[in-house]
């Protein structure tokens, strides 16, 4: 075990958060929100941690008794004021958040459709002439908001660029709009979130994001 | 108990208003549909601390803390689980 | 009569004879109590060996170990047989061991109810792990989300399996809540106030509670989908109308619920334990019982948040977002509460507490780590990650199964009746803590990193290789964990030195009985009027071995126990209870022989064990009772009371009625599934509506009406001492109920279009066919009551069977016009 730690705290360094599905290493503005909101929260759960362990450590260790603590202080500041506090900024930030993540319409934005299937993704883009249609791959020109209509044809999918943005459910009978947007342009893994069935494992799709010429000559119809 | 059903309430309301295109009905400086959700909201806040002042003149006891309490709970509640209502975009 | 000639006389009423016939026929609390919780062991470790199959799969990239539809099975069953074959029973076994005894009562409420349960536990599980030994063990989940589980994409019997083994299982969880609120509500010792109970029996009173409403959704679920798959009724087929998103709501009305009924009981262990490891008293009992309202009532609107991800509106997110992070508030209430009793007394460190520490740093992780789901965005990336997977296993595993071990520590001498010895217990407290810590702690990176759950392999370049080898690597760890801790408790059930009465010098009443505890558990009753009765009366056990207390003289082979008045603790009436019978296990076992009918699709045959169901069951109430009256007996210390069958609220009334409120939420959650197809699902409004049916649908509520006023007035002519007056209301409410019956089912027939051409057909159908079951059922009670009026069980005094009549036909009143005005309603909307 100690050899595996050896081996993995180097990794960890080295390494860090980055690898192609991950969700810190961000590469859109939704992602990167969310990972900056992860890292607050991962702070001041370690606070609470540390100060709840403190608290059961000190209960051992004094031995001189200080007489009887009160309910007042364990229930009503300890167990009401300070979580409520904490809850409630932590409460009204997510939900602004929130608020600025999810689609609306605006100007420069781009919509293209994807549809899951057993085990596989149909996109259809918009192009100079017509939608141009995919399979497990979708193209998106980067810098732009980004709407994805996401539907299913048989089971439950789950639509996840995990370094552009949180994830949508694709859910037969309804359409699910997720604004995705890449801040540069890039090849980005996707995959499929909610368990479909035998080869879910495999159902992975990829997100081009082209810059303007790039975008441009895909919408001709040129280019990969 | 007031908490239970004015949180049905409220989602029931909001998936029907969502259903039925209220938010596209403007009144007033906002939308009926934000108009319906606020007053539910209000009305329900009102309800709470009606319940409180009952709770408050119950004969005293294990039952009465317990009662108060749990009115003061279900009035903390209703205010923060409705506060949506007024902060987050209606049917997107 | 000393000491022991009083021993042996109440052995011979309470006891089960020795062998098998005893194992059959035994209804004994302590019994059933200790077979749900070595049951529940043993499916845990089943379901262990399943997590170490899933590890060693994820170990390295692309192994080739098990196949995707191997390891489909294996996840699947693994958080099934957690969840519902080890968790729910491991508390309901505790909960029935402990709770009379703790209470100072001789039993539960219905002890032939708690057999049953356990039968059908039993033969549920044994469904579940048969079908997972033969290769077609459920592979769409835990949570069966539609239309992956539906018959187009699950065409095998893998998911009847699970629908049909589950709810079995569910029947056997809402018999044990009943009882368990039946119990607290009523069978403690004589002066216990609700505020004097100890809070574990708070604690499991409002689980049960919990439970009552919480498992309906569940089962109106599973049969809505069993019939979508063997009748082709579209409830979840977005084709004809139905919606997926209905499944979810059902699923997670039941599923979040159910992880805060998990929490709680291992919560009231916690603050039974950790005061008397602290050498003190709990701090704050009322703020606690008022958190733990507080959590009942909040964990009902958390479910949407597992559903961040499916299009729901924010603002509606918003609503489920704030209650579920308003919910940490009475977590930290009672976490802060448990911490200051520390505080307040003098802890030592022996084993349960080690344990309890363990509960705490594992917990409060998983706790944090719940109020970042909880908010939306962070949500929509963490969702269906590891890192879900890890908060869930902090949250149940530090939250269940960490204060169960410090349980199981604790009462073992009073199982056994033998000390602790040896180290054992501590070095299967660090390999069980560090394993969890390595296996789970690293998975939450793991989620972030991006790796989704249910996959059964991933490729090199993703970066999770080191992680996922160190988890699997913590996970076989915690397995030597287990193994050890199973082992030490072996050895001290055959090999340890015996122990004196309440080793741990604890206050409440369980420790009061000697141990191993005898199959009355206390000699007689004691009369209670503190919180901790044996710290205020330190000499109460000898005392109440001597018989100075209430019921201590046996009478005729009765099994008796006191009733008490909810709230005071008032001496309310002498409970009779049941004793040994085959009746549980044959009823359960034809109850086992229904569901593999449907099972196999032998739909022709299954009304046959239903119907011998149904005689059991009149069977099951006709054993009981008496033809004369007792009047007032003499309890002890001069004072009297009737027995439970000339007094009014008897168990079984209070039984009733609280199966009827579980009977009442599954109608709310049908009505909330018709009205939300209506509102949200694709493809409406439907082809067809209801087309007339007024009159049919008049007949049928004037023939319930009827049924409910012929059921009452049958009640009051008993009352008045006019049996054949009462004979003759009863018997013209069940023809009225049969009435019923027919107008109802011929409604459907002739105005409602066909189930299986949409949605909005197969939920009226659903509804109507709902209306119908139950005026079969108040036919059948009144029946029962007619021919207990006939047979003379039933006097001026001697009530409880009309009573329980006119309960259920005032239920099936109520629920008959509320479907007939939302069956007949779109008759007439434009």
């Amino acid at each position: 075990m100690l050899h595996a730690l050896g081996t993995a705290v180097p990794a960890l360094v080295a390494g860090g958060c980055s690898g192609p599905l991950s969700t810190l290493d961000s590469a859109g503005p939704a992602a990167r929100d969310v990972a900056t909101l992860w890292w607050a929260m991962l702070a001041g759960a370690t606070l609470l941690t540390l100060l709840v362990v403190a608290l059961l450590a000190l209960a051992f260790l004094r031995r001189a008794r200080q007489g009887e603590t009160g309910a007042a202080l364990w229930i009503g500041w300890l167990g009401l004021a300070m979580p409520g506090v904490v809850l409630l900024a932590l409460l009204g930030s997510a939900l602004v958040l929130g608020e600025r993540m999810i689609a609306r319409s605006e100007p420069g934005l781009v919509v293209v459709e994807a549809t899951g299937h057993q085990w596989f993704w149909d996109f259809r883009q918009p192009g100079a002439e017509g939608a141009i249609a995919t399979r497990d791959v979708l193209h998106i020109p980067a810098g732009r908001p980004v709407h994805v209509r996401i539907a299913a044809a048989d089971v439950i999918h789950g639509f996840w660029v995990p370094r552009l943005a949180g994830k949508m459910d694709a859910i037969p009978g309804h359409v699910n709009v997720l604004r995705i947007e890449a801040a540069q342009p890039g090849v980005f893994e996707g995959q499929c979130a909610e368990f479909c069935g035998l080869d879910h494992t495999g159902h992975r799709f990829r997100v081009i994001a082209h810059d303007e010429a790039g975008w441009a000559a895909f919408q001709r119809g040129e280019g990969p | 108990m007031l908490w239970a059903f004015g949180f049905s309430l409220l989602y029931a309301l909001h998936g029907i208003g969502c259903a039925g295109g209220w938010d596209e009905v403007a009144m007033a400086g906002a939308t009926l549909f934000r108009w319906a959700l606020v007053g539910t909201w209000c009305l329900l806040c009102l309800g709470a601390v009606a319940l409180m002042r009952r709770a408050w003149a119950a004969p005293a006891g294990f039952e009465r803390g317990l009662g108060l309490v749990s009115a003061l709970a279900g009035l903390a509640a209703i205010l923060v689980t409705g506060a949506p209502v007024v902060l987050t975009s209606a049917c997107a | 009569m000393n000491a022991l000639r009083r021993h042996r006389a109440l052995t011979a009423i309470w006891g089960a004879p020795r062998g098998w016939r005893g194992t059959i026929v035994s209804v004994n609390h302590s019994d059933i109590g200790r077979r749900f919780i070595l049951a529940a062991f043993a499916f845990f470790a089943i379901g262990g060996v399943l997590a170490m199959m899933i590890r060693a799969q994820l170990a390295t990239p692309g192994s080739a170990f098990v196949g995707p539809d191997i390891y489909n099975q294996l996840f699947t069953m693994h958080g099934s047989i957690m969840m519902f074959l080890f968790a729910i029973p491991m508390f309901e076994g505790l909960a029935l061991y402990l709770l009379p005894k703790m209470l100072g009562s001789r039993d539960m409420a219905f002890p032939r109810l708690s057999a049953f349960g356990w039968w059908c536990y039993l033969f549920g599980g044994s469904i579940l792990i048969a079908a997972l030994a033969m290769g077609v063990a459920p592979d769409g989940g835990w949570f069966m989300y539609t239309p992956l589980s539906s018959r187009a994409y699950s065409p095998g019997i893998n998911a009847d399996v699970w629908l049909l083994g589950i709810t079995f299982v569910e029947i056997s969880a809402i018999a044990a809540a009943v009882e368990i609120t039946v119990s607290i509500l009523k069978l403690r010792a004589p002066g216990m106030r609700l505020d004097q109970m100890p809070l574990f029996a708070w604690y499991m009173l409002i689980t049960a509670l919990m439970m009552i409403v919480a498992f309906p959704p569940l089962i109106l679920g599973s049969i809505l989908l069993e019939v979508e798959r063997a009748f082709d009724w579209p409830f979840f087929d977005p084709a004809r109308g139905g919606s997926p998103l209905l499944w979810q709501h059902l699923f997670w009305l039941f599923g979040h619920p159910e992880v805060y009924i998990i929490f709680l009981p291992a919560a009231g262990v916690i603050s039974t334990v950790l005061p008397v490891m602290a050498r003190t008293r709990i701090l704050g009992y009322g703020w606690i019982v008022a958190a733990l309202l507080a959590m009942a009532f909040l964990s009902f609107g958390l479910w949407v948040h597992h559903m961040f991800a499916t299009g729901i509106p924010h603002m509606a997110l918003g609503f489920f977002s704030a209650a579920s992070a308003l919910v940490a508030i009475p977590t930290a209430v009672q976490v802060f509460a448990w911490i200051g009793t520390l505080w307040n007394g003098r802890p030592e460190l022996k084993l349960p507490m080690l344990y309890l520490l363990g509960f705490f740093l594992i917990f409060v992780i998983g706790g944090l780590t719940g109020v970042m789901l909880a908010m939306v965005p962070f949500d929509w990336q963490a969702h269906d990650t590891h890192f879900v997977v890890a908060h869930l296993h902090y949250v149940l595993v530090g939250g269940f199964v960490f204060p169960m071990m410090a349980g199981a520590y604790y009462w073992l001498p009073h199982f056994t009746g033998r000390a602790r010895g040896g180290a054992l217990g501590s070095a299967a407290f660090w390999l069980v803590f560090l394993g969890f810590n390595l296996t789970f702690f690293l998975m939450h990176l793991t989620g972030l990193l991006g790796m989704r759950r249910r996959v059964h392999t991933y490729s090199e370049e993703m970066g999770w290789t080191w992680l996922n080898l160190l988890s699997s690597m913590g996970s076989f760890v915690m397995a030597f964990g287990f193994a050890l801790f199973a082992l030490d408790v072996a050895l001290q059930i055959f090999w340890s030195r015996r122990t004196r009465r309440n080793p741990w010098s604890a206050g409440t009443l369980e420790w009061a009985s000697p141990i191993p505890t005898p199959a009355y558990n206390i000699a007689s009753l004691p009369h209670v009027g503190d919180r901790e009765p044996l710290a205020a009366q330190p000499a109460l056990a000898l005392k109440l071995a001597r018989g100075e207390g209430y019921l201590a003289e046996p009478r005729h082979g009765w099994r008796e126990a006191m009733a008490v008045e909810s709230t005071t603790g008032a001496i309310d009436h002498i409970v009779v209870l049941p004793g040994n019978t085959r009746l549980p296990i044959v009823t359960a076992a034809m109850t086992g022989g229904f569901f593999l009918s449907l099972l196999f699709g032998f739909y022709w045959l299954a009304p046959v064990p239903l119907a011998l169901v149904v005689v059991l069951a009149w069977r099951w109430a006709s054993v009981l009772g008496h033809r004369e009256d007792f009047g007032p007996l003499p309890i002890g210390h001069g004072q009297t009371a009737p027995i439970h069958r000339e007094a009014a609220g008897a168990p079984g009334w209070w039984g009733s009625a609280f199966l009827l409120v579980a009977d009442g939420t599954l109608l709310a959650s049908l009505l909330f599934g018709y009205a939300f197809l209506w509102v949200v699902a694709p493809n409406w409004p439907p082809p067809a509506r209801i087309d007339g049916g007024f009159l049919l649908g008049l007949t049928a509520a004037a023939a319930s009406l009827a049924g409910v006023g012929l059921a009452r007035r049958g009640l009051a002519a008993a009352e008045a001492r006019a049996p054949i007056a009462a004979g003759r209301a009863a018997a013209g409410a069940a023809a009225a109920q049969a009435v019923c019956i027919v107008a109802l089912l011929s409604l459907g027939v002739t105005a409602l279009p066909a189930p299986e051409t949409h949605a909005y057909a197969a939920a009226g159908w659903a509804l109507l066919v709902y209306a119908a079951l139950h005026a079969a059922i108040a036919l059948l009670c009144t029946a029962f009551a007619g021919a207990r009026i006939a047979s003379g069980h039933v006097s001026g005094t001697r009530l409880l069977e009309p009573s329980v009549a006119r309960l259920f036909s005032d239920y099936s009143g109520a629920a008959t016009l509320i479907v007939l005005v939302c069956v007949l309603a779109p008759a007439i909307a434009p």
